[in-house]
């Protein structure tokens, strides 16, 4: 209930600069600063749990050939200094990877992240150790950050202005990576909503300075008095390989049990 | 005048007397063309990228285009070599720090595609411990401890697909491939590299190698040389014009004429917009060398104006007795190269109704341009060289003609005993010319068709050492692929698909050209083990397809984006064999297309299919299609000249033994090309073309005046000797000339510059050898069935009539 407080404290500040109601204050009190944004964006208020029975995950290639997958996406969100999240995704399509399952248990930076794969075929769980939490999401070109959100403290963060965008106001940060060796890209750019607090666009470019990657949410809505992604959208314009994240009816607050997130019960 | 025509007229009579009258109109007027031509030379592109060679819509580049879409790939990769030969090789701290930290600068160098980039420090290593499965950069930072690299070299033994890519069989040398963006320049790239890797110290190698280097240093190469050896080889030129007549005004006309032609032609190539290619940047050389034939002009205006003293008078008869000649000769080299660009025209435009294969852009652009710069010269020599001529002041002429005639008069000597040797002994020079010519036919037979852009550099340049140590190192360098297209999507998830790709693979790798090859064959194998507890028994295809997808849905989670989509395409229905060839050689490429060929004939799968890809497999088209459009276009030409020399001496009879040096020259050039084992490439290929615009030239000379002098003095035999003597001298330091400012090109560090100056001084020596030589033999042994030979003399026009009277005045004279 803490984090709650803070949030909506941060957001009545941001509603009055936004609004340029804090008119008489020194420059640097006038909103929040670039990090605390990204903070703020990294433990954005989300419920105890959701669930989001039938995500569909879609990719475009630049040939116009189109792959769909269906997944089932159950969260558990914690508060604690450990544990930040545990994710569990199905796959319900299509039918020859049906029932391979993937768990995350994501940490506070810089603890490494956990990982779990049951691939039914095999008939057994694997616990992946990845290179980095960047790596493809089912082949698309969603990665796992951007499921389960980039830790602001693995990044220096700017703030470069304020501007609209679909008529909300927004932040726009620039985020350069403390390790660039680890990820694709050497610069980020984040649109971020004043309100909800979630990211409406972004612009990835890579260590060479080209634009990579670009990123909208195209659905965002207010379910059980929490903002939650509906729908979002990435492409990749070196490769022209576009996908879409659509979660469908996401529910909050269900509660979910913690031994659905158990990597031993994977493949039941 | 009846006789000659609209073309006399029009370039000849009038033009040069009009030339002689008002010498500085000409000038000026030739001085303002110039200077509209010359200002669009500034606007000059160049293209140097083989690909233009054909058009866009081609097949193979619409293909390979295709191919590289599906699968991510990039069209130019560079490869680094590093190597050290120290008892460790690179497994030792110092070598794997530097291999790290050149492969982190490389990465952020603008217009590599960083995520592409291969190497041991870029590479996945996909290893499990029990349960787990680890995912790693195989070298993110380099081991200093023994133990450190001793692990990292058991994971490297571990994989096979490391094996003879990153690592050399001895441990010694590991390689860095680094694709790069669409667009980026080669060159540049490799000298950053070069700049990166410069800094280090110690004892390792460093070798550079791919082809978008060899292709963009040859470009930026070729254009250095061109600026260096077309002036070099006017300068030769101008020495021995000079040593040839000792007068400095007449030489300057003649490499005037030269110059003039070459800004008019590049003008109007760069005014018409065309980039200049690898083709036309040959375009100032060879002009050069046929603004040569201009020689004839000095050479008969020398011998006219020491009997006459009457300058004026001296070059309008010059350019009448010359005139024809070097009209036609004109007409036929303009032909000659005109038919490339004639050639590539039908093939593009009816190529449905004739049997014609080239239509390469670049090749008509060069026959075209040729034929204009052709023009131009003769054009110069009928209105430049005589205005220039008409300002020469006289006294000096006089007192260099008087001295240069002592020197002179000893090759005149000789060539009066070699024209008289070549009749006497008719019977045996033709002998020993028809059994030459047959044992050139066979070399000819055996003529071995390649290109090999590497080979292009001297055998001592560095990319050409880096090719070579990388190549016997490594697997290869030059990458190609093989396409499998199944009809349905998903098919390359079924475990037979995979099957064949692995057997497939097997039977390419028994290929001696092939070093290497790679697949998802490769990847599901090692997952596979890695998944059964690394046991390597399970280094083999999964039998149950629902497994194989789910490895790979697995494998696109763990690994970097572009391992999968490089060898399998976004619905799993084509699949992508990576070969390392040893070679560029189009050879090494088309040993792949056959065996693959045979190996599904051999082995059905239903519905699939194969298909070459890749700059080695466009490197083949390119170069079949290239030679088949010269060689095409080089039998149009043939026809094309046959066809004016018959008209030019109203005989076919005749029109056939003028062409007999030019086929000579030809089959002698290209027989030797076949025993000697040389690769009949691009840059041979375009001299076949020139060997046509100068044998021609000097067989017109020679049967031109033959003609016109047994007209006068119906005596065979003297007429030939007289012929061989006079014109011929002609010949003689015209094929001088030409050799000698070819040889400057022997100097040149890309070997096709020096294979043009090396064949066009054996084209010159050989085509003037057999016009003064066997030309006269086969002209008596022929005396009863070429027309005109008779006891009769031929009336001529009756300006030519009186013109040999004069002649028969000034010989008479002179004896």
């Amino acid at each position: 209930m803490k984090v709650k407080f803070k949030l909506v404290a941060l957001s009545l500040v941001a509603l009055l600069s936004a609004y340029g109601l804090s008119g008489g204050l020194p420059a640097q009190a006038q909103g929040p600063t670039a990090d605390q944004i990204m903070q703020q964006v990294e433990s954005r208020f989300q419920g105890n749990d959701f669930v989001a029975p039938q995500v569909t995950l879609t990719t475009t290639n630049a040939q116009g050939e189109k792959q769909t997958l269906q997944i089932s996406l159950k969260a558990l969100l914690y508060d604690k200094k450990d544990v930040k999240y545990k994710v569990l995704l199905k796959v319900l399509q299509p039918v020859d990877s049906k029932g391979t399952a993937f768990l995350a248990i994501e940490r506070v930076y810089p603890q490494p992240n956990d990982e779990w794969l049951f691939l039914p075929a095999l008939g057994q769980v694997k616990k992946l150790d990845p290179e980095n939490a960047r790596n493809s999401l089912f082949g698309s070109v969603f990665n796992f950050e951007d499921v389960t959100g980039r830790p602001a403290a693995a990044d220096t963060h700017k703030l470069l202005r304020t501007e609209t965008v679909d008529g909300r106001p927004t932040w726009v940060v620039e985020s350069i990576p403390k390790e660039p060796n680890t990820v694709e890209f050497g610069r980020r750019v984040t649109w971020v909503d004043q309100e909800s607090l979630i990211i409406l666009k972004e612009e990835l470019y890579d260590h060479q300075g080209a634009l990579l990657r670009t990123g909208q949410l195209l659905k965002q809505e207010k379910l059980d008095g929490i903002w939650t992604m509906i729908k979002a959208e990435v492409k990749n314009v070196q490769t022209g390989e576009e996908s879409t994240f659509d979660f469908g009816q996401v529910q909050h607050n269900v509660g979910l049990a913690e031994s659905l997130f158990d990597p031993a019960n994977l493949g039941k | 005048m009846k006789k000659t025509g609209w073309f006399s007229k029009l370039s000849s009579w009038n033009l040069t007397r009009f030339s002689v009258d008002h010498p500085w109109v000409v000038l000026a007027l030739v001085g303002l063309v110039t200077i509209a031509f010359g200002l669009q030379l500034p606007n000059m592109r160049t293209d140097t990228d083989p690909t233009n060679m054909l058009p866009a819509n081609s097949e193979v580049r619409v293909q390979n285009a295709e191919v590289r879409a599906r699968f991510q790939l990039h069209k130019d990769t560079i490869v680094l070599g590093i190597v050290n030969d120290g008892a460790d090789g690179i497994f030792n701290p110092g070598t794997l720090q530097k291999i790290v930290r050149i492969s982190d600068q490389i990465l952020r160098l603008k217009g590599v595609s960083a995520p592409d980039v291969t190497g041991l420090s870029t590479v996945d290593y996909l290893s499990a411990k029990g349960n787990d499965l680890k995912v790693r950069v195989l070298l993110r930072t380099a081991p200093t401890t023994p133990e450190g690299i001793a692990a990292l070299k058991k994971k490297i033994a571990e994989v096979p697909s490391y094996q003879g890519t990153l690592i050399s069989r001895d441990g010694h040398t590991t390689a860095i491939y680094i694709p790069l963006k669409k667009g980026t320049n080669g060159k540049a790239i490799a000298d950053q590299i070069r700049a990166i890797v410069a800094k280090e110290k110690g004892p390792e190698r460093f070798y550079l190698t791919g082809d978008p280097i060899a292709r963009d240093t040859f470009g930026a190469e070729m254009f250095k040389q061109m600026f260096i050896f077309s002036p070099l080889a006017g300068l030769v030129m101008f020495l021995f014009l000079f040593l040839m007549f000792r007068n400095l005004p007449l030489v300057l006309s003649m490499m005037g004429a030269a110059i003039i032609s070459i800004i008019w032609t590049m003008g109007l190539h760069v005014g018409l917009g065309f980039p200049v290619h690898i083709m036309s940047s040959m375009i100032p050389v060879f002009l050069i060398a046929l603004a040569t034939d201009s020689v004839h002009i000095f050479n008969e205006f020398y011998f006219r104006y020491r009997k006459r003293g009457d300058k004026r008078q001296a070059i309008i008869e010059t350019m009448q007795v010359v005139g024809r000649p070097v009209r036609y000769t004109a007409l036929a080299a303009a032909v000659g190269f005109g038919a490339l660009a004639i050639e590539g025209l039908l093939a593009l435009y009816a190529g449905q109704y004739l049997p014609l294969r080239g239509a390469i852009v670049p090749v008509m652009v060069f026959g075209a341009f040729m034929a204009f710069g052709v023009l131009a010269i003769r054009v110069l020599s009928f209105s430049f060289i005589p205005a220039v001529l008409s300002l020469v002041n006289e006294k000096a002429l006089l007192k260099r003609t008087a001295g240069e005639d002592l020197a002179e008069n000893r090759v005149s000597r000789w060539l009066g005993k070699l024209g008289r040797f070549s009749v006497r002994r008719w019977a045996g020079i033709l002998t020993v010319g028809l059994i030459a010519l047959v044992i050139a036919s066979v070399g000819v037979s055996q003529i071995h068709v390649n290109n090999n852009l590497i080979s292009w550099f001297k055998p001592g340049s560095p990319i050409r050492t880096a090719d070579r140590v990388l190549n016997a190192r490594l697997a290869g360098t030059a990458p190609a692929y093989l396409i499998l297209n199944m009809p349905t999507k998903n098919a390359i998830k079924q475990p037979e698909t995979l099957r064949y790709l692995q057997a497939l693979q097997r039977d390419l790798e028994r290929l001696p050209a092939v070093g290497k090859s790679f697949s998802i064959v490769n990847y599901l194998t090692r997952i596979n083990r890695v998944m059964h507890a690394d046991d390597p028994k399970y280094q083999t295809i999964p039998d149950n397809s629902r497994l194989i997808a789910q490895y790979l849905l697995l494998f696109s989670m763990a690994a970097q984006p572009h391992d999968l989509k490089n060898v399998v395409d976004f619905s799993y229905q084509r699949a992508n064999i990576w070969l390392w060839l040893r070679s560029w050689d189009a050879a090494a490429m088309r040993s792949v297309i056959t065996e693959a060929r045979r190996f599904a004939a051999t082995h059905p799968l239903p519905g699939a299919s194969l298909q070459p890809a890749g700059t080695s497999y466009f490197n083949l088209v390119w170069n079949d299609e290239v030679l088949y459009g010269m060689l095409e276009g080089f039998a149009l030409a043939s026809l094309l000249i046959l066809f004016i020399l018959a008209l030019d001496f109203r005989s076919w009879r005749w029109g056939l033994v003028a062409f007999i040096p030019l086929l000579a020259t030809v089959v002698l050039i290209y027989g030797f090309v076949g025993w000697r084992k040389i690769d009949f490439d691009m840059p041979i290929a375009v001299l076949s073309t020139l060997s046509l615009g100068m044998s021609v030239d000097f067989a017109i000379h020679f049967t031109t005046r033959l003609r016109q002098r047994y007209a006068e003095r119906p005596n065979l035999t003297e007429a030939l000797v007289w012929t061989v003597t006079r014109p011929g001298k002609g010949v003689l330091r015209n094929a001088v000339l030409f050799a000698a400012s070819f040889a400057v090109m022997l100097a040149s560090s890309l070997t096709p510059y020096v294979t043009v100056g090396t064949f066009v001084m054996a084209i010159m020596l050989i085509s003037a050898g057999v016009t003064l030589v066997v030309l006269p033999a086969l002209v008596y042994a022929l005396r009863g069935w070429l027309p005109g030979l008779g006891a009769e003399t031929v009336v001529e026009s009756a300006s030519e009539y009186a013109l040999n009277q004069t002649n028969q005045e000034v010989d008479r004279r002179e004896s």
